[in-house]
């Protein structure tokens, strides 16, 4: 659109300087006219000099006769009559081309002066429409160097005659080193071909469109950027040049190439959740007495479930959740005595979030079972629960330490175990072990439960990325 | 599960999840397999198919704590033992050089991952 009133524009200013350039030449024209008139003027002023002069010759040479003669003889006479006859004639000539002169002259001097106006206006047009197609293209130009796209502009297909400012500025090519196909050198080597071929394919299509990485000259790193050009056509429709931005679109990408990670990750995750689930099932059905223990059992697992998937979905990518918030929570949701339990760790330590969820269930089991059998549910008993953060443990990784230690409890008679420990003592001995590489011991001390549970936690401490998940 | 033909065949069962590789290991012992492993990481699985002890067939979870476990598919083809993949969704991207290997969705039906196992093992 714009190149299109910018053409018409063009056209008028040509058509105005081709009208002054004619003026120019009716002026000169005349000003000949002029000038050729002057000339004769001039030629019969020396003319009339001459004769004025003869004349007065004459006229002195007949006085002088008279006085010293006392007559001139009748030849002389005659010569001075016949002189004087001629200066008339000359005279009136003179006088009659001096009229004419005038007459051309005022009429020339008009016809000047009309010319003249016609040129001022002329050249007073031809200056406001400069001026305007001037602030057009000032317009134009702030345009495009104000937005954030990389402009250029490409003769043919593909062949760049002009990049815009952004463009030397990103990529650090000058406008020669871009010019040609020399713009191809600014981006990605495995994409150069790609690009390439595109522009053969949007000679045939009339339209330009592709993504391809960018290398900036600031730390030569690529990011990709959505480039569109579209052709710019005459009157007959005949492509006259291509126009076209490049967009950074790297972000979006990284957003959507972290969102299908995520989603993947997530689908991952609740299929594993559901295999969880079953499996949680069948062994709270193989040690349920009934249908009702089951019903309960099975819902106080499913609850802690769900409260470990209610701590891992508050996070945002880099989060992690700390064992003490984990440890707060599946307190928290007890219906024990929590004034009997000491929590004696530091706050923070990050553990990874593919962690999380076996963690929480060993802890589930081993705070329901205090509840029921140890040291939450009996009157002179207690429960500490410390933890250790070492930061450069086994295997150059930082690790958790987690002692679990009741106190006071009054234990059942010697080898009969509390009931419904089975599966506390199969995820602490044998899942966190499986699936966490966990150290863990699990006694049935003479006063109560002590577990120890040491396993590889987040390496970050910050707001970096940790371990997987 | 007798039918499924895996009376006294060694499996390999690769998993992370505890729970899902127990209840699997669980039900091939059922149907009378031996179980090798079950291993929760890749190179627990590697060490267990180069180990040298015959193995008739493996089940083989594609993602093991964040890991592919195509490292392992190549050994166990490279070894000829028939195989099939678990994964947790459909979409997971798998390399096409194992395009003829059968692919199980979580939770696994282990009929249907026997009858992968046993097929390829009466050929």
């Amino acid at each position: 659109m714009r190149e299109h009133q910018s053409g018409r524009r063009n056209d008028e200013v040509a058509r105005l300087a081709d009208e002054i350039e004619q003026l120019r030449t009716a002026l000169e024209a005349a000003q000949d006219e002029v000038s050729r008139l002057a000339e004769d003027r001039a030629r019969l002023l020396r003319q009339l000099t001459v004769q004025a002069r003869d004349l007065q010759a004459v006229t002195t040479l007949y006085d002088q006769a008279k006085q010293g003669a006392g007559g001139l003889p009748d030849a002389d006479r005659m010569a001075a009559a016949s002189e004087q006859e001629e200066l008339r004639v000359a005279l009136e000539e003179m006088q009659v081309l001096t009229e004419e002169l005038e007459v051309a002259n005022t009429s020339l001097h008009e016809s000047n002066r009309v010319l003249d106006e016609r040129v001022n206006e002329r050249t007073r047009e031809l200056g406001e429409k400069n001026a305007a197609l001037a602030s057009s293209e000032l317009r134009f130009r702030s345009l495009v160097e104000g937005m954030p796209q990389l402009a250029f502009r490409a003769s043919e297909t593909g062949v760049w005659t002009w990049a815009s400012p952004q463009w030397q500025a990103y990529t650090g090519q000058d406008d020669a080193d871009s010019r040609g196909w020399g713009w191809l050198d600014a981006l990605d080597p495995e994409d150069r071909d790609r690009a390439s071929a595109a522009w053969t394919e949007a000679a045939a299509t009339g339209r330009f469109q592709l993504e391809y990485r960018i290398c900036g000259q600031a730390d030569g790193t690529c990011r990709w950027f959505q480039t569109r050009a579209a052709p710019v056509r005459d009157a007959d429709g005949t492509i006259v040049e291509w126009l076209g931005t490049s967009t950074d679109i790297h972000d979006l990408r990284e957003l959507q190439e972290s969102q299908r990670v995520l989603v993947a990750e997530l689908q991952h995750r609740t299929r594993n959740l559901m295999g969880v689930v079953r499996s949680v099932a069948d062994k709270t059905a193989r040690s349920s007495g009934d249908l009702d223990d089951f019903r309960h059992r099975f819902r106080d697992r499913l609850e802690a479930l769900s409260r470990v998937q209610g701590l891992l979905s508050r996070l945002t990518e880099h989060d992690r959740v700390t064992f003490d918030d984990l440890i707060e929570t599946e307190l928290s949701a007890l219906r024990g005595d929590r004034d009997r339990v000491v929590l004696d760790g530091p706050a923070g330590v990050r553990l990874r979030s593919s962690t999380v969820q076996t963690l929480a269930m060993a802890i589930h089991e081993l705070a329901t079972n205090a509840v029921k059998y140890g040291a939450l549910g009996q009157p002179r008993s207690s429960l500490t629960v410390g933890w250790t953060h070492e930061p450069v443990g086994e295997g150059g990784l930082p690790w958790l330490h987690i002692d679990w230690r009741e106190r006071g409890v009054v234990m059942p008679a010697s080898g009969a175990e509390p009931l419904g420990t089975g599966q506390g003592r199969e995820l602490i001995e044998k899942a966190l072990p499986y699936q966490l590489s966990a150290r863990t011991t699990y006694v049935l001390g003479p006063d109560g439960v002590h577990c120890t549970i040491s396993v590889p936690v987040s390496a970050s401490t910050g707001g970096g990325a940790g371990g997987h998940g | 599960m007798a039918d499924a033909g895996l009376e006294g065949c060694r499996i390999l069962v690769v998993e992370d999840e505890y729970f899902l590789a127990d209840e699997i290991a669980t039900d091939l012992r059922e149907a009378g397999a031996v179980v090798v492993g079950p291993v929760a990481d890749l190179d627990g699985a590697l060490a267990l198919i180069r180990g040298g002890s015959s193995l008739d067939g493996a089940i083989l979870d594609v993602n093991l704590r964040g890991e592919m476990a195509f490292a392992a598919a190549d050994l166990l083809i490279e070894r000829a033992v028939p195989f099939v993949f678990t994964t947790g969704y459909e979409n997971t991207a798998v390399p096409v050089r194992f395009d003829g290997t059968a692919r199980c969705q979580k939770p696994i039906d282990l009929r249907r991952v026997a009858r992968a196992i046993g097929r390829v093992l009466r050929h």
